[in-house]
């Protein structure tokens, strides 16, 4: 589970990032677009201002020179007056009328001031009353030419040129100081207009406070406002000259242009000083006007980068959601396999909680058994038929103790994969006999009809492990035996077939008529712990782990095995293991039967269990062995080391001990500068019982391996067939 | 969790307390004050209409200066945010308290030339309202009877006046000979005839407003002129001396006078010329050489606060833009008419509503036929310059000493930094405080044990209450020509009568009645309460009630008890007075102020209230 948690976290982490960089990739890819859009833009804007600042360097020119126009006409008329004086015209008003005329002014285009020394002013109607800005008059610095605004004479806005004479002109009687030629403002039209780009542009002729002096107004935004430099400062200033720049360049007589943004539209200015006076002109053309064409540009410019950058990202996105989707489906079989490894893990579990369970029962009822008759027999010891059928109780419970811890020690190598077969050549024909002859052995005293058929089974020799196929042969018959009533028959048939790849398959079928099992049982019979009935583990006396066995053995020699069963009518197990042939061997006879054993010298007992070394000490007391104990590997190697040569013939090692173990002491022992010290025979004694302990004996330089518990009679062939070799 | 929830819901308060402080902060916005000397319901009541998002209050007044009033509200910082001032602004303090707003379109609605005259170095801080003409009327029909000739400078002038008195009793020129600034104005237009021909006259004025010039190089002719009136036993000042503008016309109209002076009510002169069989015809100010001059009064300068232009006024400055906009129109500043007789200053402006007289004589507009009244920057002589012209003119006496006078007294306040202040006051005080401390000056000078005063802050219902106090006293200094903005009717007597505890307990209760012409129309009369407030009794009230009223020794005021009572004369009804046995005490309310700063050592503050 934690396993899973991890798994999914990493995968939750996989996720976010993908979407992460995903999200990354399209910012950078905007703020790349947003930031081309406004350098590009930025760019055209300088080029924009650069343009218009030209632009209006020229129509400020253009209007220096209307100016410098008026003032040459100006001088004419002043000369035409000396002239007129000369000639000695009558009246005030005809000498105007005439330099009007002469200077070809129409319809009050132009009209011609002259002023007193009382501040009055003469028009070609004569005497028209006294000027309002009389201020005005006296800074007029003689010889000079001023320009003033005369707003609104009439219903036109006039420019005024005036001129101080050096010297006062007398004419018609008055003492005339000034002459003033007044022109229509509108003569500037023509050249404020920069129509060029469109209706929305403003000129402006402003003093240097801002405060206007002409206008040509388009635009409703700038109309009609009294300062323009004032209406100015709300702007929002983003390319070129700065509110202040604007100002202190007007103060020092420089150009410039910017670029701003004004009650939600766009405005490109130039400014530019006429050089009269301390005027300027000023220019506003609304942005969009100028840069319509080049606006479309970058759009059509951005709109493809964009269309480009978006046909990448969704290409990347499609990748990595396809990505995504291998990713996913490798992600649900891993979560699968997870999860079948959880529920596997979790059924192993509750397995080990139930095979706990179920071999605390198992274990505890023959060792109840024996503790129980060890108690009976203690408390009976006068008696000794009572005694010796408390031991035979005993020795019953031992066995099937022995054969429960035989059991799961088989089922935990199967099932950890440390089970070695072995490969060796028997016969099958000796086999099948000695597992009838055990089957016949526990059905002495049953009423149950036993059928052996092995047809056609030649003395063949077959690879393989001989112990283990009989113990396949054992667990099923033993389990026909056991659930086989009195009167049942019991069949063992095995048939022998050639295989393609010369194999010999070899067909087993035990049928019985015994309990049979129940359908839902038969699904789960190779499972550990399957048993009928929990009610028939007392009745039946198994460990429930005979079958596993079974079936793992057969799986592991490559065969299979099937059943059938009827409840109360009877089971058939079939199964088939191919076998490769061997050659003959020759027989070695095993006795079984105790037999006596001679050695000449002693037998050299290492145990440091004090049980079995006590076990040992008596088979050996009980055959007459003389011999010698120590607990430990360190002392038989001592004992060893001190004895004289040839004092010990055997030594029956135990291999797990303290201090030195068996093979180490082995070693120990035949590394020995000493005569004896190879052909001492040395005997493994063991709990360890597998032929991989066996081989591991004898690579350690022993030359026997018994298990425990001992078997006598394996003891003694051992022992003779050591000695005998050595 | 429990942390979580608690967080949660600070952080909705927090936020619910910065939405409704922002909301009450954005509804602030909506509100425009406008500050008015003179109230004009018309025009506020068509700003509703039009501005229905806007909320408008009133910051009016009705005192007696309301001229001085303002510049001291506008020098303590105490203004709305649009201004109606019945006085252009000088440039200084314009600049420094208004909004420059040469940059918006509306300005140029106005007239160029009238802008000119509002140009601060290129900003436009006000802007003119209405234009009202001040020149002579003269009975043309009159002058046909007797054969006499419409002069056509000073010289014809005055030697008409000398031929009228020879030959009639009739007064030759009359004028609102009360209203004390009306003599000053007479010497300064004819002063500003010469202005017309002496081209260094305003260089000469900035020269004398710096003190580096004396005043006679602008004033010098004017007196002049005005001696050789004098000397033509012109003017019957004593005969005049209560007409305000609308019965000097009348005098004219009844041929009691033969010409008149109009400073202000030009409607009066079309309303009471039109019921006349005789002929009327406006001129001009003459000077001796024959130039002629038309005298001009903005009625109402229009500008913004300063404040206006602060990053968190952005909306109000929105909507007082729009406003200025509304009015920048011909129809809209229509609303700031008085009458039939004022010229828009707007450049499309048709006038078409303004009397042909007066439209007539505007259109002559030919260069230098005209010039503002002065008023601005010379405030500090005003008052100082009338009254000694107006001795001179009862006498007889030449206005020899006059130029000395004017240039003591400008030397004198341009380098004042306090010390000639009549008054100082040292903290502002609020409105009541004010009623309190002008109660207290009325019952210092008097024998009463208490005195009563009312309040003119508001109007009711469209009727003002003129008589009381409006206003407050701000902190700074105080000179003659601003000590008066908060006496209760400054000629009027301190009066004293007895009353019964009942009689004070309602007039403490119902306050005055004062019926009074409305402000909205003048055509009609309204009555409306004011209340009073008082000296020298502590009065308990409840729910409008009189629980208690004790005299300041403590005695408890019984219904039937009689206490002396003091009152500014014209605090008191007329219908009042009847019923009442008024007793002088000899000493008006300005002249009982000027005591109570003295035995104040010239300072007083709001501590100084009981």
């Amino acid at each position: 589970m934690k396993g899973i948690k991890i798994f999914n976290k990493k995968i939750t982490q996989a996720s976010i990032f993908g979407y992460l960089s995903m999200g990354i990739v399209a910012i950078i890819i905007a703020l790349v677009i947003v930031f081309s859009y406004w350098q590009i833009d930025n760019q055209f804007c300088k080029e924009r201002l650069n343009t218009i600042s030209v632009v209006s360097e020229k129509i400020t020119h253009n209007i220096y020179n209307k100016f410098q126009y008026v003032k040459s006409n100006l001088m004419f008329a002043i000369s035409y007056l000396d002239v007129m004086e000369e000639a000695k015209h009558e009246h005030i008003n005809s000498r105007i009328l005439d330099t009007e005329d002469a200077l070809g002014y129409t319809k009050n285009d132009g009209i011609v001031f002259l002023f007193d020394d009382k501040g009055f002013y003469y028009g070609n109607q004569g005497k028209l009353g006294k000027w309002a800005d009389q201020d005005f008059l006296q800074l007029n610095s003689k010889g000079s030419i001023t320009i003033n605004n005369l707003p609104t004479y009439g219903e036109e806005d006039y420019l005024l040129f005036f001129y101080k004479f050096k010297k006062p002109h007398m004419m018609d009687g008055i003492k005339v100081t000034h002459i003033a030629l007044a022109r229509k403002m509108s003569i500037l039209d023509f050249d404020l207009d920069i129509g060029k780009y469109g209706d929305v542009d403003n000129s402006y002729v402003i003093k240097k406070n801002g405060v206007g002096v002409y206008s040509q107004s388009k635009n409703e935004v700038f109309v009609n406002v009294y300062n323009i430099l004032t209406a100015l400062e709300e702007a929002e200033f983003d390319h070129g000259d700065s509110y202040s720049d604007i100002k202190t360049n007007i103060k020092n007589n420089k150009s410039g242009s910017t670029h701003i943004k004004y009650k939600g539209s766009e405005y490109m200015i130039a400014y530019q000083p006429i050089g009269i006076e301390d005027w300027y002109a000023l220019y506003i053309v609304c942005h969009d006007t100028m840069s319509t064409s080049t606006r479309e540009f970058i759009v059509q410019t951005v709109v493809i980068v964009c269309v480009a950058a978006s046909i990448l990202l969704l290409v990347f996105i499609v990748v990595l959601l396809l990505n995504n989707k291998e990713w996913r489906k490798k992600e649900n079989i891993i979560r699968e396999k997870l999860r079948i490894a959880a529920e596997e893990s979790k059924k192993a579990n509750m397995a080990k909680s139930e095979f706990l369970s179920h071999m605390s029962h198992d274990i505890r009822t023959p060792v109840n058994g024996i503790v129980g008759m060890t108690h009976i027999a203690k408390k009976n010891l006068h008696d000794n038929v009572q005694v010796g059928e408390c031991l035979s109780k005993i020795s019953n419970c031992s066995k099937h103790l022995v054969l429960l811890i035989n059991d799961v020690l088989d089922m935990s190598r199967i099932e950890s994969g440390a089970l070695t077969l072995k490969n060796e050549a028997f016969s099958i024909e000796q086999t099948l006999k000695e597992c009838s002859d055990v089957i016949e052995g526990r059905l002495y005293d049953r009423k149950v009809n036993y059928i052996p058929q092995f047809e056609g089974i030649s003395s063949e020799y077959i690879e393989g492990d001989e112990n283990y196929l009989k113990q396949i042969l054992i667990n099923i018959l033993g389990n026909a035996v056991k659930f086989t009533p009195d009167g049942g028959t019991i069949s063992f048939k095995v048939t022998r077939e050639e295989t393609k790849d010369n194999k010999s398959l070899y067909k087993f079928v035990i049928s019985d008529t015994g309990i049979g099992m129940s359908e839902a049982f038969l699904k789960n019979i190779f499972e550990p712990f399957a048993q009928e009935e929990d009610g028939a583990r007392t009745r039946y006396k198994g460990t429930g782990l005979g079958m596993a066995i079974v079936k793992k053995l057969i799986d592991k020699m490559n065969g299979n095995i099937s059943v059938t069963s009827v409840r109360d009518k009877g089971s058939t197990f079939t199964f088939q293991i191919p076998f490769n042939k061997a050659n003959k061997v020759e027989e070695v006879i095993v006795e079984e039967e105790t037999q006596e054993i001679k050695i000449d010298g002693k037998v050299l007992l290492v145990e440091d269990n004090d049980l079995n070394r006590e076990i040992a000490e008596f088979l050996l007391e009980d055959y007459g062995i003389e011999y010698d104990s120590v607990e430990d590997g360190s002392k038989a190697v001592e004992l060893f080391a001190d004895s004289e040569i040839g004092e010990y013939k055997a030594i029956l090692m135990d291999i797990r001990m303290p201090i030195m173990n068996g093979y180490e002491a082995t070693k120990t022992i035949r590394s020995m500068d000493r005569e004896d010290a190879d052909s001492v025979v040395i005997i493994a004694m063991t709990a360890d019982a597998y032929a991989e302990d066996e081989k591991r004996s004898m690579s350690n330089g022993m030359n026997g391996h018994i298990s425990k518990p001992i078997d006598m009679n394996k003891f003694i062939n051992t022992m003779k067939l050591c000695t005998e070799s050595a | 969790m429990k942390k979580f929830v608690v967080g949660l819901c600070l952080i909705i308060v927090m936020m619910s307390v910065a939405g409704c402080d922002k909301q009450s902060k954005d509804k602030d916005q909506d509100v425009l004050t406008i500050s008015l000397t003179h109230n004009n319901i018309p025009l506020i009541e068509a700003l509703r209409k039009e501005f229905k998002d806007i909320e408008f209050r009133i910051d009016d007044y009705y005192g007696n200066n309301p001229t001085e009033y303002y510049s001291k509200k506008l020098e303590c910082n105490d203004y709305g945010d649009i201004l109606i001032n019945t006085i252009q602004l000088n440039n200084e303090t314009a600049k420094d308290k208004l909004l420059d707003i040469s940059g918006y379109g509306f300005v140029g609605n106005y007239q160029t030339e009238m802008l000119k005259q509002y140009d601060v170095d290129g900003g436009i801080y006000q802007l003119p309202g209405p234009v009202m003409i001040r020149s002579m009327a003269y009975n043309k029909t009159l002058f046909k009877e007797k054969g006499w000739k419409e002069p056509k400078n000073h010289k014809e002038l005055v030697k008409l006046c000398k031929k009228i008195r020879k030959e009639t009793d009739i007064t030759p020129i009359s004028f609102g000979a009360v209203g004390v600034g009306y003599y000053f104005t007479t010497m300064t237009t004819y002063a500003q005839t010469k202005y017309l021909t002496e081209a260094n006259w305003i260089k000469n004025e900035k020269n004398y407003l710096k003190g580096k010039a004396s005043c006679s190089h602008i004033f010098a002719d004017g007196i002049k002129m005005v001696e050789d009136l004098i000397q033509a036993n012109a003017f019957d000042v004593e005969k005049n001396e209560d007409f305000w503008d609308t019965q000097a016309i009348e005098y004219m109209v009844d041929r009691k006078s033969a010409m008149v002076n109009i400073w202000a009510c030009q409607d009066k002169f079309i309303e009471l010329t039109a019921k006349s069989k005789d002929e009327f015809e406006l001129i001009p100010f003459y000077n001796n050489e024959g130039d002629a001059l038309l005298g001009t009064i903005v009625s109402a300068h229009v500008g913004l606060s300063k404040s206006l232009g602060k990053k968190e006024n952005k909306k109000k400055l929105e909507n007082a833009i729009r406003v200025m906009e509304w009015l920048a129109k011909e129809e809209n500043m229509n609303y700031m008419k008085s009458g039939e007789t004022e010229i828009m200053p707007l450049e499309n402006a048709d006038n078409s509503d303004t009397a042909e007289v007066y439209s007539d004589v505007w259109e002559a507009n030919i260069s230098g036929m005209k010039a503002p009244m002065l008023y601005t920057n010379y405030e500090d002589i005003m008052i100082e310059t009338a009254e000694f012209i107006k001795d001179a003119m009862i006498k007889g006496d030449d206005l020899g000493g006059l130029v000395e006078l004017i240039d003591k007294r400008h030397k004198e306040l341009l380098k004042d930094s306090g010390e000639n202040a009549i008054l100082k006051v040292t903290d502002r005080f609020t409105h009541e405080q004010t009623i309190k401390l002008m109660a207290d000056v009325i019952l210092t000078n008097s024998k009463a044990d208490i005195a009563l005063l009312s309040d003119s802050e508001d109007l009711k219902d469209g009727v003002p209450n003129r008589y009381g106090v409006g206003g407050k006293l701000y902190e700074g200094n105080y000179y003659s020509q601003n000590i008066n903005v908060c006496v209760p009717g400054e000629g009027d007597k301190i009066v004293t009568t007895t009353l019964t505890g009942k009689q004070i307990r309602k007039l403490v209760e119902e306050g005055k009645y004062e019926t009074a012409t409305r402000v909205d129309d003048e055509s009609k009369r309204g009555s409306a309460y004011f209340r009073y407030l008082w000296t020298g009794m502590d009065v308990t009230m409840k729910d409008g009630k009189v629980v208690s009223m004790k005299l300041s020794d403590g005695k408890e005021i019984k219904d039937k008890d009689k206490i002396t009572v003091a009152f500014s004369d014209t605090d008191i009804p007329e219908d009042k007075k009847k019923d009442m046995k008024l007793k002088d005490q000899g000493i008006t309310c300005l002249d009982a102020f000027m005591k109570y700063i003295e035995e104040h050592d010239g300072v007083l503050s709001p501590k100084d209230v009981k």
